[in-house]
């Protein structure tokens, strides 16, 4: 990964009084799996946005390209961050040299805002759990059967 | 003869038979590419009506409707401004409902207090929809019986508001113009509800009454041969409530 | 030859060649390799990678179809004392094409030729057809693979003649059971719930955002498919008379349009007739971008009616090498491989030319219309480079910079190999007939609506766009509250007009499981039932031909093959059908670890097309009105072979439904003219299930009920079981109203065509057997039974 110290992950999720469609189908498919301690999944969307970027850049990428104001709440952070995830998580991504469409859209839509930068960006979901007694090997049931295709995803464990 | 531009870009789809329903209902009709526009080589204002009809511009990428919003707000403020100060109305049928909303241009002019987000079932939705039209300030609606047929299509249909004084205002204004309702004209949950908008909110006007977003699709439902139950109904008649929707909108421009 | 490696063969012997073959993934055999080393030391050079992989590429299994094409050593066994007999006979290919000249139907236009399958339309336009399977890439990741299915079917639409506009999309998958347990799956195979959730998601996704309606299809379940899946994807399309051919004259300039050429899907085509084996490099799955290849759609109506370009096809498998070289084949090419755009700088020159990256699509344009063309393409966001040019050298040469990185005579190329005779074998098979006893017709009825391959699949159907363009007139569903299942689509395709086509298919592995060659007529008879029972002409319809087999180096595999073939062969000619197009995907199977095979059941899909005059001549399954009469057309003999009942008791028995093509088509155009006249209120095809299936589901749709009369449904047989759920071909169940039903009668006098019951008011089905009450079930049971089996 490049530049990774100037790397930063914007979280992009749905505000508490909507509901979360993918998290309750995601719920749905966990039960199939016969895991019957899990409560809750959130999506989110993810951006790994680095390249020729400062934070006021990708703080002006987010509000006006990635966060719809009425139904979104946004986080921004430093890729390096240690950030400790209070719930345990998965991210999911492309691998590298999986072309990604969304990623493609984005690019245009930051050159529509005016910006002449060499930004970069890939696309990614984060997937948090609430339930009890959720243990690191059931996630990982869970990634490799459900969220992700490791042919194609990468995907990272946090917060357990 | 009333001059209809229809706004098309990267995955735009139901351009084709919107301009067909254009056509039915007496208008000329255009197919032009947002960069047309953007690069001046043709006028919005040149045109009387604009329609955004339904599609995937840039594949609901980053949010159904946003990155088109985007651009209009961004390359074409003066002309859209422009435009609806001399009253001339703005069509915005399904993904051109979300562009509306994700520009600022509905409900409140520039203002985002609405938006249009994944239908509660998680899956995109093809089906036939009651809707009642209600008692609104949008010329648009006249002629149609209380209770008319569309088909919805979508998958980011469910509208959402920003906090409750912005559907207050919506109904008091009598901004709503479509609601989902089932066959006897009731608010009911899914399916008749396809993605569990707010009051069963289908449509909406703007404070003028002109600018108009629906999801649902009227040019989907012109002919009664469109109906998905026509072979029970024996009948004479040609066309079905959509095509009284386009012919509401020209009539109302000529 | 700076850029490309020089591959050491003309020294090699036997075990080196296989060993090239080998490391290089090019799944060419020692004869190939063998022709290959003689072609260059005639030359007196050795290959280079890319021309290697070129080779491999157009004479891999997939684009050469080479089984298809072989003649065949074929030894049957028919009858238990028949002594063995054996034949060489001709290729499958030719038995198909076969049927096609012998019909001599003046409104097929294009058939075998092109991309697609074309026929006549109308005055101004011809529709054309064609079906593929993508099932490979999308057992190994399902999303990203079946979405590329659709988008290459599309492309072969765009691509055929000067290029069609996409109508409508059809959709047949086939996968395991949904409640296979997941601590029995083998270690890398996915469950059948994450694979069907990922190919309905991927084939959706693509498709509602090319603004085509997904409207017509099945979804098939069975343990046999659990290591492979199925994944057959068609598109229709639609284009004026005159943009049918295509012409490439030397001088022309080779442009490729759409999405940047990358690493995907690198060797694809010759992979894709390999088995499923563990450790698969990432480069054969790819993910798909619809909106370029909308774009690309887009640009090439305006560009094409402004008659912008001479020729066109699809890079598809194989990449620009299969596209280049197939427009190329009868004049010549120089190409310029450092102009076609990168999605990566670092890619070496065979893998841009045999790069499978989709939405492309390759022109050849009269230099003096290439500035329009690029005014067309920037105007609409479609990047577009030229790479070179048409020569009439008759030899592909292709550079990279200044280098010369590959140079071949395409002559020798395209030549027709001398393809080795292949060993078939096959016995026929009798199985014991059971009577089955002690049934509670009751349970087993709804135990079949239960039956995932019979329930509802509205579920999926309802998450694809299937009225987009404005054009769908009989949609998936119909009936009171979107319900009733249609047997086929009918489209309108142009604005202002009612003519249209109706489109259907018909597949059933499990008669094939007993007899292959009935199960191709079973086959040819549900699509064209399903096409009739709609309002479809069976004197206009056109069928594609889909076959998807297992190990065929086996002869046992190949034998049922052999026979489906012969079966499409017999029967088409005999239902007066002709095959348009057709594709085939061998090999699905899976080796387990102790080596032991797993084959896919062998299955054919026919894919069915019919042109009518006026949309509103149609019908929908629904009973219409209380008080109307039921008829079946067609005979009910014992026919539980392959039955879904049978499935249900587990019973591996019984004789698999024998076609009757000469009666039937009698019914068939008989029916075609009662549904044109309206004398018909309703009508549905009798198939999986049989009559009480197809009753069942006609309520549904309606909320009314019936009152059948079982002993009135055939001339002789005293069991009520074979009566309901015998699958028996060419039969229909018609509603027909008080006044229409003497003019009804005559036109089916002297066929089979029975009053069997009437609709009634209580949505409830009451079935009666010579007086006594057989069977009654609460309509609102029925449809909660069937409507609810597959959850999302």
């Amino acid at each position: 990964m490049e530049n990774l110290e100037k790397s930063y992950i914007i979280e992009i999720g749905l505000k508490e009084n909507l509901f979360d469609a993918f998290g309750n189908e995601i719920l749905n498919s966990i039960k199939e799996l016969g895991f019957d301690n899990f409560e809750k999944v959130f999506v989110y969307d993810v951006y790994n946005v680095y390249g020729d970027v400062s934070l006021q850049l990708v703080k002006q990428i987010t509000k006006n390209i990635l966060l719809d104001h009425v139904a979104h709440n946004a986080k921004i952070y430093k890729y390096n961050n240690k950030k400790d995830e209070k719930k345990p998580c998965v991210e999911v991504w492309y691998k590298k040299q999986v072309t990604d469409p969304v990623a493609m859209t984005a690019i245009k839509a930051i050159k529509d805002l005016g910006i002449k930068n060499d930004v970069k960006i890939r696309c990614g979901k984060k997937y948090v759990f609430s339930g009890n007694n959720i243990k690191k090997d059931m996630i990982r049931q869970i990634s490799e059967k459900i969220l992700a295709n490791t042919l194609i995803h990468d995907y990272i464990i946090k917060g357990i | 003869m009333v001059k209809v531009l229809i706004l098309r870009t990267g995955g735009t789809n139901c351009d084709l038979e919107t301009e067909w329903a254009c056509k039915l209902a007496g208008a000329k009709p255009s197919r032009i590419h947002i960069s047309r526009i953007t690069e001046g080589k043709v006028k919005l204002l040149d045109f009387d009506v604009l329609i955004i009809p339904g599609g995937f511009s840039y594949g609901d990428d980053l949010g159904a409707g946003k990155v088109l919003a985007n651009e209009l707000i961004l390359k074409a403020k003066d002309e859209i401004t422009l435009f609806r100060e001399k009253k001339r109305p703005i069509i915005g049928i399904c993904n051109g409902f979300q562009v509306l909303v994700k520009a600022g241009l509905l409900p409140f002019k520039d203002q985002y207090v609405a938006s249009l987000v994944w239908n509660d079932s998680g899956r995109f939705e093809d089906r036939w929809v009651y809707l009642r039209v209600e008692q609104s300030i949008s010329p648009f609606f006249k002629n149609l019986p209380e209770i008319i047929r569309f088909p919805v299509a979508h998958a980011e249909g469910k509208f959402v508001v920003k906090n409750d004084r912005v559907l207050k205002k919506i109904e008091n204004n009598s901004q709503i113009v479509l609601r989902y309702v089932n066959a006897a004209g009731e608010i009911a949950d899914y399916p008749y509800n396809p993605n569990g908008s707010i009051a069963g909110i289908a449509g909406i006007c703007d404070e003028k009454g002109l600018i108009v977003g629906m999801m649902p699709h009227p040019e989907r439902a012109l002919l009664k041969i469109h109906e998905p139950d026509w072979h029970r109904n024996e009948t004479d008649d040609v066309f079905s409530f959509g095509y009284q929707f386009f012919k509401n909108v020209i009539e109302y421009c000529s | 030859m700076a850029r490309a490696e020089i591959i050491e063969i003309c020294t090699g012997d036997d075990e080196k060649l296989l060993e090239i073959s080998k490391k290089g993934l090019l799944s060419l055999t020692l004869d190939e390799m063998k022709r290959i080393q003689k072609y260059f030391l005639k030359i007196g050079r050795n290959p280079t990678d890319l021309e290697l992989e070129m080779i491999a590429q157009t004479w891999s299994e997939h684009c050469f179809h080479k089984l298809f094409k072989s003649k065949i050593e074929f030894t049957e066994v028919n009858g238990q004392t028949a002594k063995p007999v054996t034949h060489i006979i001709p290729s499958m290919f030719s038995m198909i094409r076969q049927v096609t000249e012998n019909l001599k139907k003046n409104w097929c236009v294009s058939v075998f030729k092109d991309n697609a399958g074309i026929i006549k339309f109308d005055d101004t336009n011809c529709v054309c057809f064609k079906v593929e399977t993508h099932n490979h890439p999308s057992a190994l990741e399902p999303y990203g693979g079946a979405g590329t299915g659709i988008g290459g079917v599309i492309r072969d639409i765009l691509g055929a003649g000067l290029g069609a506009k996409p109508i409508l999309n059809t959709d047949v998958f086939c996968f395991g059971t949904l409640d296979f347990p997941h601590e029995n799956l083998d270690p890398g195979i996915f469950h059948p719930k994450r694979l069907f959730k990922g190919v309905v998601s991927g084939v959706r996704d693509y498709g509602n955002r090319m603004g085509i309606p997904t409207a017509n299809g099945a979804i098939l379940f069975d343990p046999g498919y659990l290591y492979n899946i199925l994944v057959y994807c068609g598109t229709v399309g639609i284009m004026p008379q005159w943009a049918v051919e295509k012409k490439v004259e030397p001088g022309h300039l080779i442009v490729v349009i759409g999405g940047k050429t990358g690493r995907d899907g690198i060797h694809g085509a010759t992979f894709s007739s390999a088995s499923l084996e563990k450790d698969i490099p990432t480069s054969v799955v790819q993910i798909g971008n619809p909106i370029i290849e909308k774009k690309v759609l887009d640009a090439l109506m305006i560009a094409r009616d402004r008659k912008l370009y001479s020729a066109i096809t699809d890079c598809g498998a194989g990449g620009l090498s299969s596209a280049v070289g197939e427009l190329a084949q009868h004049c010549g090419a120089e190409v310029h491989l450092e102009n076609v755009p990168l999605k990566y700088r670092d890619l070496k020159p065979w893998e841009i030319w045999v790069s499978e990256s989709q939405e492309r699509m390759v022109l050849a344009v009269p230099s003096e219309k290439f500035e329009q063309l690029k005014k067309v393409l920037e105007d609409e966001d479609v990047e577009y480079a030229c790479i070179g040019k048409f020569t009439s050298t008759k030899k592909i040469k292709i550079y990279h910079q200044n280098d010369i990185v590959g140079e071949l005579d395409l002559r020798w190329l395209f030549q027709k190999a001398e393809l080795p005779v292949q060993k078939a074998y096959y016995e026929e098979r009798k199985m014991a007939d059971i009577i089955p006893e002690n049934i509670n017709v009751e349970e087993v009825l709804l135990q079949l609506l239960a039956d995932p391959v019979i329930a509802s699949k509205e579920i999926v159907v309802r998450q694809y766009d299937h009225e987009v363009q404005s054009h769908t007139i009989v949609k998936p569903f119909s009936g009171i509250d979107g319900k009733g299942p249609s047997d086929a689509v009918v489209i309108a395709p142009v604005y202002g007009s009612y003519r249209g086509i109706v489109v259907a298919c018909g597949i059933n592995p499990w008669y094939g499981k007993v007899d292959p060659y009935l199960m191709a007529g079973c086959c040819i008879d549900e699509a064209m039932r399903n096409i009739v029972a709609c309002g479809g002409d069976p004197e206009k319809t056109a069928v594609l031909d889909n076959f998807c087999w297992g190990k065929c180096d086996d002869p046992v595999e190949l034998g049922k093959l052999v026979k489906c073939v012969q079966g499409c062969r017999d029967f088409a000619l005999a239902y007066k059908v002709p095959f348009i197009s057709g594709k085939d995907s061998l090999n699905n199977f899976y080796t387990k670890e102790d080596g032991s095979i797993v084959s896919i059941p062998g299955t054919l899909l026919i894919s069915a097309i019919s042109v009518i005059d006026d949309v509103r001549e149609t019908t929908s399954s629904d009973l219409k009105e209380s008080g109307n009469h039921i008829y079946i057309l067609g005979e009910t003999r014992r026919h539980l072979g392959g039955s879904r009942l049978f499935n249900l008791l587990n019973f591996e028995a019984g004789q698999c439904p024998v076609p009757e093509p000469e009666l039937t088509l009698k019914i068939m155009k008989n029916l075609h003219r009662a549904i044109k006249q309206g004398l018909v209120k309703s009508c549905h095809d009798c198939s999986e299930g049989g009559m009480a299936v197809a009753i069942s589901e006609m309520m549904i749709g309606s909320g009314y009920g019936a009152e059948i009369y079982l002993e009135n449904v055939a001339e002789r047989t005293d069991e009520p079981v074979v009566l309901l759920f015998s699958e028996s071909q060419g039969r229909f169940i018609v509603e027909v109203d008080q006044a229409h039903i003497d003019k009804f009668e005559k036109i089916f006098k002297n066929l089979p065509c029975r009053r069997i019951g009437r609709v009634t008011p209580d949505f409830r089905l009451k079935i009666f057997y010579k007086g006594k009450n057989l069977l009654e079930i609460d309509g609102e049971l029925m449809k909660k039974t069937w409507c609810g089996v597959l959850s999302w």
